[in-house]
């Protein structure tokens, strides 16, 4: 038979007969991948080995202490104070609109520079779905972990605790909740006349295992028990420790001695008389006033069976009333659940300020503001997050119901809103781009990025005063002063397509009404009143007329944009801006003054109650913002010929770079009083900002001369024959190419100046890491470093990757060195 | 700049304006008097020195985080980057996200969480982490037979070509036989070991399918299991030795949540002598260097000039050491024994507790003596210790600084061109020799400047020292001005320190960096 091993002869071997065999298992595919990066060697393979095992056994332990001993209330309970500090709360719409128009800004500039793949979309989709859907989901299918109660009348010792059940607890309740209370643990045991016990009393591994809140009492006995456990394991370790013979003379010294200190106490349960005696308990409802009520429902419990169940009718606080009449019994309750307690102070009208408590529930997010009870003025003792912690292992439905669901819940309510107006930003530069289109190339593919483009520095510029204003503050801002303010920024765009438009006759006409309205809007927008001293009208003619100026910019911008877009996007740009504008004067006011709002919308906040995200947030923006162009002229300076100015400039950066950052912030808070008295009451955080700024603009100055220097010879000498003058040189041939050659290292300049405001932390602002620092700091919280810190960690981490995948997508797309090899 | 001038002297005069308002005039004059703060660790500081010893406390405290934070932030750091290039895909991305998560958190939020979930999460010092662990380590006498066997087994098979079946079985066959003796045959109970026939089983599956179609996977497992089979005939013949040798432990490191505890070198009195043979070794060892440096140069033999200076330094260290320790130790010394002066011999001296440590010294005969730190309730009596704030620090900044320098080290490698790792490899150097000999010394002419803007951004990190209470220079000096107020003059100490220690550095990394440029061109 012919085959291709063995082809008859004269005949030409056809490839298509080749018999079909399989690929070989193991040299393809995955197996190939396998044997190549991971088994190539036998080294190879003991590396594998050795550095799986010690990353699996990493992973798998962060991921079992996050999931069953992490207590992440820490986090659930004070993610206001981490994102925003302790800023007002009345006042926290500004932060949000703040934040809102980011995602909107971001949308748009997602549009105009990228092309998002489907992939990516998909993702996002899933990821919002997970997170808005996940929490649903475990509310229904996992119940909430019960509470343990003692009551009784025995003191309970633990070690160095001695607790005493409390008859009477308080807890809040909203109306329609059921609290169902039981005997937990098991059956109530009677001991009859004889002596005799109705059942042997169980051991204290059944105690230790209730799993859920508990009270200080039962969390006494409970620690009774585990004690008593760990007593008998450890003598039980050391026993067999001694009669082994790998032991020197000094440990078996010191084992011997602690052998002999150690012994078993008794059983727990016999000793507190655990649920030996039936328990009256009841539920009785808080007046408004703090005295405590009718009785709205009682049970005795007797055995697992009975149970006290409550209705109840409102929302308010509630007092369970437990007693039995011999030793401890321990209880379990769903529906109560403890209380984070925090004392604001609240600004009345008056201007002054009262200190409130504020009781928030740890399992959901409602809180009250409700007197707590009180029986003969003295208060009731409440079930506190400091006594009632859930410490030790969690099984997963505990925190998922616990942590997670609460923590999805928090994060979709300010997510979803950013997703949906970072969407609508993105169409929104769709729309610019449909609006702007070059007319000239319809039939052929049309670039609706371009215009979006020319537009997001503008946006952005937009969004820097609008944070200005939002989260600072304007004295006296009314509605009209609103309008106007939107009305300015709408009127710089007018005044662009009114440029564009000059070549015609109604357009310059146009373009003078423009300005002339311009001009109008600027004077009443200041409220410039020149029967008052001139000082304070001189600096706002002068703001009026940086106005104008740069109305005139725009209208010459868009004259010289007039070349490159046709004649109807100019057109239809000039009327769309026109409307623009007046909705922007008349809605404003409309919508506020039905709103019936006060006359000052934005007041200036306390910018010492700024903290969290926030704070960081701001002073990186302000510092990058600020030092770019310090950089630029430090590092111009530095180039320069004139002595003084080289000098100074050389001076400043070595100075600056060769101190850490601590000490330039150390510098600015103490010296920055000292330059001006005037200006010592400048608060902390502007000191902090000055600091960051400079030591910002001394690195940035050294990026940009290595730009500088990277531009050729050539250029300059160029530009001189053509007839441009020093600044002129430098603005429009050096700057722009020696900019684009560093961008990268700006870049990266810019996202460490976003870790180093950490450093703010040690100089007494509450930025990220010192919100985290100081939370740490109060008593509910304390020892719960690794949750915060773990949690800070991937906040830092997230934004610092978000930004260098930027940048590297910059490096990519051909910035810098690649650019100029045309 | 006539207005840059203007400018900066109004800024000073307001400046002094302001602080003479206050009835401070900047001068040094002040750092003389008493400080009356505490520093923590300090050795010999109390409060009542003046404020230029605190200064000196916290100067002498950021130099030894800094050069140490630099040794260890290099080795860390180059050990890093070459796990960057590994051809072992785990390797790559292990050291990749050591890399990216390092480099994108604050390195304030890094220290605070090595110093709190770290180093305060130590054990109390009563159950302190034991360097070797206290106790009694049995050594089963075996281990040396085995040694012994796999030894001359392998010194057996090498002159035999490698597809002989001697050479491919007797390997196996040894480590089948080690296999069975010392785990498969269980030694408390008699019966088989099913956990370990399980793992054989695997372990044989898995050589069978990795050496699937070649020989030598054959004659592996056919040896192995010829192993085992000798094995279980040695252990049936009774022929395997149970003797144990008992060696006691006794912990040198200790490390607890009151720091790292080491064990230092003492100098006794005899030490200058000593000293004074080691100098002679040394001269005799430079000597002998440049003899054999010009033999090798008229004879052009290679002459082993290292080793013979370390054999000189070493053989007059020991002589001097017999030499010296020869002397007798005096036969009665002054002790103060119930409040008088007596004469004791010091061997009852030191029973009855009458010995300090000064006295030790003076008598013992060797030149150094080894002082090891020794638990005494919540102290540890002798030895060194290193703080848990400098301990958090250091950690801290060398794996912050390391991850850089991974980054640094991978691009300079990379920079290298690719013709020289294949020519050195078509030479026959395996991929160590390569790297050491042709690569890295063509990386660092790449990798020195970025790595001396590391090791300055590592001396100015240093001053986070403040966020665990460790009293480096800017601690030091913030308490001295937050004492007197006077701002300026401790400003410009903070400043002039670290700027001459940014400029010491940077001026050894220029040298450094001229060297290596010299040496290609």
């Amino acid at each position: 038979m012919a085959t291709l091993s063995n082809p008859p002869s004269g005949m030409i071997v056809n490839a298509n007969d080749a018999p079909n065999q399989p690929p070989p298992l193991l040299q393809t595919g995955m197996f190939a991948w396998l044997r190549e990066n991971l088994f190539k060697s036998t080294f190879d393979t003991i590396l594998t080995v050795v550095a799986g095992g010690i990353s699996l056994a990493l992973i798998v332990s962060i991921i079992t202490w996050s999931v069953s001993a992490a207590n992440w209330f820490v986090i659930t309970q004070n993610l206001q104070q981490i994102l925003v500090g302790t800023f007002p709360r009345e006042q926290l719409w500004r932060v949000n609109a703040a934040a809102l128009a980011c995602a909107f800004a971001l949308g748009f500039t997602l549009y105009a520079y990228t092309r998002l793949r489907r992939v990516s979309i998909w993702a996002l989709g899933v990821l919002v779905a997970v997170v808005v859907v996940a929490p649903m989901l475990i509310r229904l299918t996992t119940p909430l972990a019960p509470t343990y109660l003692a009551a009784g009348e025995v003191t309970i010792a633990a070690g160095t605790q001695t607790e005493v059940p409390q008859s009477v607890v308080g807890f809040v309740g909203r109306a329609g909740e059921t609290v169902i209370v039981a005997v937990g643990t098991f059956a109530p045991i009677r001991i009859d006349a004889d002596g005799v016990m109705s059942a042997p009393p169980p051991d204290d591994a059944e105690i230790v295992t209730l799993a859920g809140f508990a009270d200080r009492a039962a969390s006494a006995v409970v620690n009774a028990a585990a004690a008593r456990l760990n007593t008998i394991a450890t003598i039980t370790d050391i026993d067999a420790r001694l009669a082994g013979d790998l032991l020197t003379a000094n440990q078996r010294a010191g084992l011997t001695d602690d052998r002999d200190g150690l012994e078993v106490p008794p059983v727990v349960t016999e000793v507190y008389g655990v649920n030996r005696a039936p328990v009256d308990a009841f539920v009785r409802v808080v007046n408004a006033d703090g005295t405590i009520g009718d009785v709205i429902a009682s049970a005795t419990l007797d055995d697992p069976a009975d149970v006290l169940e409550a209705v109840l009718p409102a929302d308010s606080w509630y007092v369970l009333e437990k007693a039995t009449a011999e030793g401890v019994a321990i209880l379990r309750a769903t529906g109560i659940y403890p209380v984070l307690e925090r004392n604001l102070s609240q600004i009345d009208d008056a201007g002054g300020s009262t200190r409130v408590s504020e009781y928030a529930r740890l399992t959901d997010r409602y809180e009250t503001r409700a007197r707590r009870p009180q029986i003969d003025g003295a208060n009731v003792p409440l079930l506190v997050i400091t006594d009632a912690q859930y410490r030790g292992t969690k099984p997963l439905p505990d925190y998922l119901r616990l942590y997670l669901a609460p923590f999805l819940d928090q994060f979709s309510t300010f997510l979803l809103p950013m997703l949906i107006v970072g969407i609508v930003g993105y169409f929104g530069g769709m729309g610019v781009g449909v609006l702007g289109r070059d007319a000239r190339s319809e039939g052929q593919r049309v670039d609706m990025r371009r215009p979006a483009r020319a537009f997001t520095s503008w946006l952005w510029i937009l969004y820097f005063f609008a944070l200005a204003f939002l989260v600072y503050g304007v004295a006296g801002l009314d509605a009209l002063g609103v309008a106007l303010l939107l009305g300015r920024f709408a009127w710089v765009g007018w005044a662009y397509y009114a440029g564009a438009n000059a070549r015609h006759a109604w357009g310059r006409a146009a373009l003078g009404l423009v300005f002339a309205l311009g001009l109008a809007q600027a004077v009443i927008a200041e409220r410039i009143d020149l029967s008052q001293p001139f000082e304070t009208w001189l600096w706002k003619i002068v703001g009026v007329l940086v106005w104008l100026g740069v109305g005139v910019l725009a209208a010459q911008r868009g004259a010289s944009m007039r070349e490159r877009i046709g004649n109807a996007p100019s057109v239809r740009g000039f009327v769309g801006a026109s409307g623009v504008w007046l909705f922007l004067l008349i809605v404003p006011v409309m919508v506020l003054s039905a709103a019936n709002t006060t006359n000052d919308l934005l007041p200036i906040t306390d910018t010492n109650r700024w903290g969290g995200l926030l704070l960081t947030m701001l002073l990186t923006l302000v510092s990058v913002v600020a030092s770019f162009p310090l950089g630029v002229l430090l590092a111009l300076g530095r180039r320069s010929s004139l002595p003084v100015v080289k000098g100074t400039c050389i001076a400043f950066i070595e100075l600056v770079r060769g101190v850490p950052l601590i000490t330039v912030l150390f510098m600015a808070q103490l010296l920055v009083p000292l330059v001006n008295p005037a200006l010592a009451d400048i608060e902390n955080v502007f000191r902090a900002m000055v600091g960051l700024t400079l030591f910002s603009a001394a690195y940035l100055a050294e990026n940009v001369r290595g730009g500088l220097q990277s531009v050729a010879g050539g250029q300059e000498e160029a530009a001189r024959a053509l007839g441009l003058t020093g600044w002129q040189i430098t603005l429009f041939v050096t700057l722009p190419q020696a900019l684009r050659a560093v961008i990268p290292a700006l870049v990266g300049q810019f996202i460490s100046l976003f870790k180093d405001t950490s450093l703010v932390a040690l100089v007494g602002l509450l930025d990220l890491t010192g919100m985290a620092r100081s939370t740490i700091a109060q008593s509910e919280f304390a020892g719960l470093q690794s949750e915060i810190f773990f949690f800070t960690s991937i906040l830092y981490f997230v934004f610092s990757y978000i930004m260098a995948s930027i940048s590297r997508r910059i490096e990519a797309s051909g910035s810098g060195a690649a650019r100029r090899t045309l | 700049m006539i207005l840059v001038v203007v400018a900066l002297s109004a800024l000073v005069n307001s400046i002094l304006g302001a602080l003479a308002a206050r009835n401070l005039t900047p001068n040094f004059v002040f750092l003389d008097s008493r400080a009356g703060f505490e520093l923590a660790g300090a050795g010999d500081y109390t409060p009542n020195d003046s404020y230029w010893a605190a200064f000196g406390v916290g100067l002498r405290n950021t130099l030894t985080v800094v050069i140490a934070g630099l040794v260890g932030a290099t080795i860390v750091g180059i050990l890093v980057g070459i796990f960057l290039l590994s051809g072992n895909w785990l390797v790559r991305t292990i050291s990749r996200v050591y890399v990216e998560i390092l480099r994108n958190t604050p390195l304030l939020v890094q220290i605070v969480v090595v110093f709190f979930v770290g180093v305060l999460a130590l054990p109390i010092p009563r159950a302190s982490i034991q360097v070797p662990a206290e106790g009694i380590v049995p050594i089963p006498l075996r281990l040396v037979v085995y040694a012994a066997a796999l030894f001359f087994g392998a010194r057996a098979v090498r002159g035999l070509a490698a597809a002989d079946w001697r050479a491919r079985m007797t390997l196996p066959m040894l480590v089948g036989a080690i296999l069975y003796v010392e785990f498969g045959f269980a030694r408390a109970m008699s019966g088989l070991n099913i956990p370990y026939l399980i793992a054989l089983a695997v372990g044989m599956i898995v050589v069978a399918l990795a050496w699937r179609g070649s020989s030598g996977g054959r004659f592996t497992l056919i040896g192995i299991l010829i192993g085992q089979m000798s094995g279980v005939l040695l252990v049936a013949a009774g022929v395997v030795p149970n003797a144990v040798l008992r060696i006691e432990l006794q912990p040198v490191f200790y490390l607890n949540n009151r720091g790292f505890f080491y064990p230092t070198l003492l100098p006794t009195g005899r030490f200058a002598v000593w000293a004074l043979f080691v100098v002679l070794g040394v001269v005799v060892a430079a000597a002998q260097s440049i003899y054999f440096g010009r033999i090798k140069e008229l004879t052009g033999e290679i002459q082993p000039r290292t080793l013979y200076a370390i054999t000189a330094i070493l053989a007059f260290a020991l002589i001097g050491w017999i030499i010296v320790g020869a002397q007798p130790i005096p036969s009665l010394i002054p002790v103060v024994q119930d409040g008088f002066g007596t004469l004791l011999a010091p061997d009852a001296a030191r029973e009855n507790g009458l010995l300090t440590l000064d006295d030790e010294l003076q008598i013992a005969p060797q030149p150094v003596i080894a002082s090891v730190p020794r638990p005494r309730g919540l102290r540890f009596e002798g030895g060194a210790s290193l703080s848990p704030g400098y301990i958090a620090l250091l950690i801290a900044l060398v794996i912050y600084t390391s991850a850089f320098i991974a980054e640094i080290v991978r691009a300079g490698i990379l920079a290298v061109p690719r013709g020289q790792l294949e020519a050195s490899r078509a030479l026959g150097f395996t991929y160590g020799q390569t790297l050491r000999m042709v690569i890295l010394p063509q990386a660092l002419r790449v990798i020195i400047p970025p790595l001396g803007n590391q090791y300055l951004n590592l001396a100015k990190n240093s001053s986070l020292a403040i966020a665990v209470a460790y009293p480096d220079i800017y601690a030091v000096t913030g308490t001295i001005i937050n004492q007197t107020g006077q701002a300026v003059p401790g400003i410009v100490l903070i400043m002039l320190s670290y700027l001459i220690i940014s400029l010491i550095i940077a001026a050894g990394m220029n040298a450094i960096n001229r060297r290596f440029q010299i040496v290609t061109r």
